[in-house]
């Protein structure tokens, strides 16, 4: 247990793969941590963008030009 | 107040441009406050999600229920406490886009979306619990 609402148990062990389930409740989200890593790791490489890349994407939204929200500012 | 951008250079946003995310994004956790801009006109669904503090950090986001048919966010409570959010009307939510110059590589996030509070201008990226949505969902390949 850890505090006295989130409960992890061991559910199976395969050599050396453990698989843990964990029992929290609805208001803590629980990630994997490799989930996690790849977030920051895509969101590294889109501060990375390629101008040419982003020349590209004009052709992309002449088709699906349909309505936005919200919207920028210059 | 004017701001440096690496797209744009220098320009003036006004105090109720700024947006903070109290936690950061996942990887820049540092950088609290952002700011929304168009792209140009040829670039309809896409805006800049600008750091104000540090001018070589943006990101291209995309509104990802145009690109992804069906798709839902969902937002935990001790979230939409953070976000102040009360009603699904101020919410704005973004997908991050990655832009390789092969157009075959670009996707986006559908995963962790960007949730913005637009009356409060509060801003979190927010993992999905949903198994089913990608981290990187190609535009280009079918």
């Amino acid at each position: 247990m850890i505090g006295h609402d989130i409960e992890i148990s061991l559910i199976d062990i395969q050599g050396d793969q453990v698989r843990l389930g964990i029992k929290a409740p609805k208001s803590i989200a629980v990630h994997r941590k490799e989930i996690y890593e790849e977030i920051i790791r895509e969101n590294r490489l889109a501060t990375m963008n390629s101008l040419a890349g982003i020349a590209k994407l004009k052709k992309h939204t002449e088709n699906g030009a349909e309505d936005k929200e919200g919207g920028g500012k210059n | 107040m004017y701001i440096e951008t690496e797209y744009f250079g220098r320009i003036e946003i006004s105090d109720d441009d700024i947006m903070t995310f109290p936690e950061g994004i996942p990887g820049f956790e540092e950088l609290k406050r952002f700011t929304l801009l168009s792209i140009g006109e040829d670039f309809v669904n896409f805006f800049l999600l600008q750091s104000v503090d540090r001018p070589e950090i943006s990101f291209i986001v995309t509104d990802p229920f145009v690109i992804y048919n069906g798709y839902e966010v969902h937002i935990e409570d001790d979230d939409l406490e953070l976000l102040g959010i009360t009603s699904p009307d101020t919410v704005l939510t973004l997908a991050i886009a990655v832009i390789p110059e092969d157009p075959k590589d670009i996707r986006v996030n559908l995963k962790a979306p960007v949730i913005i509070n637009v009356d409060k201008k509060l801003g979190k990226q927010i993992l999905q619990q949903n198994e089913s949505l990608p981290i990187r969902y190609y535009l280009n390949r079918s």
